[in-house]
């Protein structure tokens, strides 16, 4: 009994370690990256900044302050978040709804899930997609970060199968009792599908803030990035620039305090959001992600 | 019959918006396949190339470095799902022993958190730490050793990249089996006990086993993903001195179309690869239906 | 030409007073010309003036869209009243604009490099280009060329380049011009790449004086120097811990970097990187058997200890920081290192001196220079245009008329000239030997003339020597911008202009199909080879291994496609 305690106690006690350890090395880079923005900039360049900041300063938030392109950047990620993330909230309820429904109560559903599989599946590559936004005339405005992508698919099949393990008798007495289908969708099946919404709505925010390579595409000068492109701009390959006077220009400016600045801003949004879904978003996953 | 069609206009007219949607920028961008079927000179457009019918898809087979490529993302992407698999599931069993409520509330938030950052910030993170002068190399050298640079030596760059994705996505890939383990009947575990089971045999003997459908399908649907090796991690980390093992198909395709302007090549190989990932997509979404009688669609 | 060229002078005038933009007088006679001549009537003559002479402006607006690689330094504006200028947004466009009476609209602009490369491939694949962009490589203007999407250039240039930007393209020896022509036609107005000096030696002039040692000329000097650097250790680093020389990863074959070793396989008789004629066949400098001499001498260095052991993985960031702390007192770099490292080192530490050397010389007494790409990068115009002309003539308004030294600038253009801000639409065109006019009008500023063909640019830089020197004078220590200045200027680009060299001209500097697909992984396998041969991890002979691999892996047909568009 003595041996079988003890043994218990090692185990608990090398789990412990073991969870704490993967979770601190989820952790660390993130506080290291917070560390060297708030560090001076020698400091950095010496590698002495661990988890904690050396040479505390706010100088590099101050200049950041004063970066016009990264608010001009932020306030574009913004207004794609909302804009986005509204549109595609509407374009995944009107879609997973009626392809919730069983082929008995909707004749042509099937027709309709393939495609959508198959808008899923095949594309037609950057270049087409890229023409058919320029014939739209939609380059470097806001809605060629919001329309291309205003029915995520994906998304779509998940909210689907949540409504799909909805109770089933709440929606038959609502039928019997006259509804139309747009009441019982928005009477009915929106309010009980909290977790589900809020599951795709994070999803739907995550990517929209996170997306890089479209406002890379869509937007036709820098000063039209979104956040993450930006950031993602900043980091230049030296050996990529041809210009003797740019090359001298980069080499002279030493800028991982400021950068470090930047992703901390461009995170926090992220930060503070994902506390109030994370609630929701495992219940969402889990019944969305597959149906039996 | 015709009450019921009535009843069903209100889900036409639902659908009419997002099928509209789709046709615009899922189906019409569809014509530009046909980019790969010609010689595609931007200045004629898509009607007036020259047809050159399958003498693309000669080219990419033709090339060493293609064979390289996919090779690549193959290696690459099932490096990711297993590791993928192994750690989460590890995980979930680990967070399964603690009984300490507050605790494991606080590890899944941060763990879940790396999924939700973007690989254009998690690669400055990741480089920095793997630098020169990142905190690893100095505990290389303080070893005695010679520093590495990971992102520029070839036979790092794939392990980094496997994890790098894994630490990014475990705890978040732990979530499906989390949920998993608390729908096991806990009598199956009282009467282990009774049986004087252990820990571990309980681990072993009942928890894995409970996993093992779960897993299936998991791995089952990953298999449809094995040509997507992740293209925003590796083009944000990846550069010239690793082309041959981090190149994998979505950034050369992104490396051919957009900065050496072959369109046409680009289009096939990207339709390669479109090809392939719905058979493969099409054929694990039978393989789970067959084995765990669950699917996607 | 002079005709034309006080024409432009006369209208642009005439402009700026209809405009009310300056307080212009003395221009009466000379306006009368572009509208007497008979035949059509006065609006068709200041169309035909505007599209055939280098500085007309436009009777009407004209409005003109821009593919343009960002520029730089705008964030030199912040703090000013024109902290919200950009790419998109400028006075510079205002004032080009305002001289030529075209309005200026941005289609796309993208950061150098890739970013803007991509761009421009989309809006190519689209069908869509803007009415003048810049392309970056002679391969995209081809493609341009050959799907039918841009304006033949030639009778433009000849029309409406000024007398100055001929010569500028002259002093390339044709080089620079031909490159933008296809089949005998100018289809793209060539970017400039100007001759940046020899490859200097940058050693650390205290440390030879606190160890008696000369300044190198030969190859035997320099080996010398870098074992008294590490035995002796003048800098105090602790024993073992000077670095020798400290070395690019790339160990030589790219222009304008830093910490390359081109001067010592060049003295070899090695042109590592580059396609050359050699007796009479265009071949690979890289895979010719100078290659080896120069690489045995470069191993036995790297075996002695002269060569940076971590050469292998050092970051830029990490070499310029070895050399800033003062852990390495030599490296190669052209003029412009005064800025980065030396000035750096020299900030963190004011006993630091640092000479440039010509080095090492052969038996003729002179250095070996490798000829860079005359050409980086192409402006064309939309096929179609209404007025082709007009990117000709913002050559000629930006690097001729607005680069006078008797033009008079606005105060926010003095601003973008203070904060280095840059918003060029070609990026440079200039004299091929400008590094040297350039030091030559400094050095006669300084000397108290005023050199007639001085650029604003130049008494800015003159000034900023001065102040250098009236400190140093003073016994005060200069501003670390000044200190810049003067060693780039006064001392690096000096040695272009008074120390002979010769020239290696390289024959080729574009891509052909075949190296679209293959290039890459040859020229990895070539920096692998330089890199495990010069840190002793592979035999000598391995070169000649490497050579055979490197015929096999598509060099023999890339050699042979070169040759051909070479032979054309």
């Amino acid at each position: 009994m003595q041996i079988e305690f003890f043994k218990n106690k090692l185990m608990d006690t090398v789990v412990w370690l073991i969870v704490i350890l993967m979770t601190l090395c989820c952790l660390l880079p993130l506080l290291n990256t917070l560390a060297i923005s708030f560090s001076n900039n020698s400091a950095v360049n010496a590698n002495q900044v661990g988890i904690l900041p050396v040479g505390f300063t706010l100088s590099s938030y101050k200049k950041l302050l004063e970066d016009n392109q990264f608010w001009r950047s932020a306030w574009i990620s913004v207004l794609r978040v909302v804009l986005g993330t509204g549109l595609n909230m509407l374009m995944m309820i009107l879609l997973a709804y009626p392809l919730s429904k069983s082929k008995n109560r909707f004749a042509s559903r099937d027709i309709y899930m393939k495609l959508v599989i198959f808008a899923m599946l095949f594309n037609g590559g950057l270049i087409p997609g890229y023409i058919i936004v320029s014939k739209l005339h939609l380059l470097n405005t806001i809605w060629a970060l919001v329309l291309p992508g205003a029915v995520p698919v994906f998304n779509v099949i998940l909210l689907m199968n949540f409504m799909k393990g909805l109770p089933e008798a709440l929606e038959e007495a609502a039928v019997i009792d006259g509804a139309s289908e747009w009441t019982i969708l928005t009477r009915v099946v929106l309010p009980i599908s909290k977790p589900g919404l809020a599951t795709v709505a994070l999803f739907c925010i995550v990517n929209h803030w996170n997306d890089y390579f479209q406002g890379l595409i869509y937007m036709r000068t820098p000063s039209k990035y979104p956040l993450q492109t930006y950031i993602q701009q900043l980091t230049i390959d030296v050996s990529q620039i041809t210009d003797p006077q740019q090359l001298i220009y980069f080499m002279t400016i030493s800028t991982r305090t400021l950068n470090a600045a930047k992703i901390v801003v461009a995170t926090v949004p992220l930060l503070v959001i994902y506390p109030f879904l994370q609630r929701y978003f495992v219940t969402g996953i889990v019944i969305g992600a597959v149906k039996e | 019959m015709k009450k019921r069609l009535k009843r069903e206009i209100p889900f036409h007219l639902m659908l009419l918006l997002p099928m509209l949607f789709l046709a615009v920028f899922s189906f019409a961008p569809l014509f530009g396949i046909l980019m790969a079927f010609q010689d595609y000179m931007p200045a004629k457009g898509i009607l007036q190339s020259r047809w050159v019918g399958l003498e693309n898809f000669d080219f990419i087979f033709s090339l060493p470095s293609s064979r390289q490529i996919f090779a690549n993302t193959i290696i690459i992407s099932l490096g990711k799902l297993a590791a993928g698999i192994i750690v989460p599931v590890f995980f979930a069993l680990l967070l399964n022993e603690i009984r300490v409520i507050a605790f494991k509330r606080t590890v899944q938030t941060i763990v879940y958190l790396p999924h939700f950052l973007s690989w254009v910030v998690l690669a400055n993170v990741v480089s920095s730490i793997l630098g020169f002068d990142g905190p690893i190399n100095s505990l290389i050298q303080s070893t005695g050793h010679d520093p590495i640079l990971f992102l520029g030596s070839n036979v790092w760059f794939r392990p980094v990249i496997i994890l790098s994705d894994c630490w990014k996505e475990f705890g978040y890939g732990s979530i499906i089996y989390l949920s998993a383990l608390t729908s096991i009947d806990p009598g199956l575990y009282e009467s282990a006990s009774l049986d004087g089971a252990s820990r571990l045999q309980k681990i072993f003997y009942i928890t894995l086993p409970m996993l093992v459908p779960t897993i299936v399908l998991m791995m089952a649907l990953n298999l449809g993903n094995i040509l997507n090796a992740g293209f925003d991690q590796i083009f944000n980390l990846y550069n010239p001195l690793v082309y041959e093992t981090g190149d994998i198909i979505d950034t050369y395709v992104y490396r051919i179309g957009l900065i050496d302007m072959q369109y046409s090549l680009a289009t096939a190989a990207g339709l390669i690869k479109s090809v392939i990932g719905f058979v493969l997509i099409m054929s694990s979404n039978l393989v789970s239906r067959k084995l765990v009688s669950r699917s996607i669609f | 030409m002079k005709v034309l060229w006080k024409k432009g002078i006369a209208a642009m005038l005439a402009l700026l007073m209809a405009c009310g933009a300056g307080g212009c007088t003395d221009s009466g006679e000379l306006s009368t010309d572009t509208t007497s001549s008979a035949g059509s009537s006065a609006e068709d003559d200041a169309w035909i003036a505007a599209a055939t002479d280098p500085l007309t402006p436009y009777p009407e607006t004209v409005t003109v869209t821009f593919g343009k690689e960002a520029g730089r330094n705008f964030s030199a504006l912040a703090g000013t009243e024109w902290e919200n200028h950009n790419d998109d947004d400028n006075a510079m466009y205002d004032i080009i604009g305002g001289f030529l009476n075209i309005d200026i609209q941005i289609d796309f602009v993208g950061n150098g490099g890739d970013d803007y490369n991509k761009k421009v491939a989309m809006a190519i694949a689209d069908g869509n280009i803007p009415d003048v962009m810049k392309v970056s490589d002679y391969s995209t203007l081809k493609q341009l060329v050959e799907s039918d999407m841009v304006e033949d250039l030639t009778q433009a240039f000849e029309d409406c380049a000024t007398d100055r930007i001929r010569d500028i393209y002259d002093s390339f020896d044709g080089r620079c011009l031909e490159s933008g022509k296809i089949d005998g036609k100018l289809y793209g107005i060539p970017a400039t790449n100007i001759f940046n000096g020899q490859e200097l030696l940058w050693l650390r002039k205290d440390w030879l004086d606190k160890l008696n040692l000369e300044e190198p000329e030969t190859m035997e000097d320099i080996e010398y120097i870098l074992q008294q650097f590490v035995e002796q250790d003048p800098g105090n680093n602790g024993e073992g811990k000077t670095i020798g020389l400290v070395v690019n990863t790339g160990i030589a074959g790219a222009y304008g970097a830093q910490f390359q070793l081109n001067n010592i396989f060049t003295h070899y008789g090695a042109a590592p990187g580059q396609w050359i004629e050699k007796d009479g066949e265009v071949v690979y400098g890289s895979v010719q058997p100078e290659m080896k001499e120069a690489l045995t001498v470069l191993r036995d260095w790297y075996a002695k200890g002269l060569i940076d052991p971590q050469v292998a993985v050092r970051t830029n960031d990490d070499r310029i920081a070895v050399v800033a702390s003062g852990q390495c007192g030599a490296f190669f770099g052209a003029w412009w290192s005064c800025n980065s490292p030396a000035s750096d080192a020299w900030a963190l530490d004011n006993s630091v001196e640092w000479v440039p050397c010509v080095v090492p010389v052969g038996e003729d007494g002179k250095v070996t220079v490798i000829e860079q790409n005359p050409s980086m990068g192409y402006l064309v115009v939309r096929k179609g245009f209404e007025h082709p002309e007009v990117a000709v003539k913002l050559v000629s308004l930006q690097y001729d008329y607005m680069r006078r030294s008797d033009y008079v600038q606005s105060d926010v253009e003095k601003a973008y000239i203070a904060g280095d801000v840059a918003c060029d639409f070609l990026g440079n065109c200039d004299f091929n030997n400008a590094l040297v006019l350039c030091y030559e009008n400094i050095r006669d500023i300084l000397d108290g003339k005023s050199p007639e063909d001085a650029t604003a640019f130049e008494y800015g830089v003159a000034a900023s020597c001065q102040k250098y020197v009236d400190a140093i004078d003073a016994g005060q220590l200069p501003d670390k911008t000044d200190w810049s200045n003067y060693y780039g200027r006064m001392i690096g680009t000096r040695l272009a202009a008074e120390v002979p060299y010769n020239k290696i001209s390289p024959v080729f500097y574009s891509s052909t199909d075949t190296m679209k697909l293959r290039w890459g992984s040859l020229q990895k396998m070539e920096s692998e080879m330089l890199l495990r041969i010069v840190m002793n991890e592979d035999p000598i002979d391995s070169f000649d291994s490497f050579v055979e691999e490197w015929y096999a892996s598509g060099g023999d047909t890339i050699t042979e496609e070169v040759s051909a568009e070479v032979a054309k």
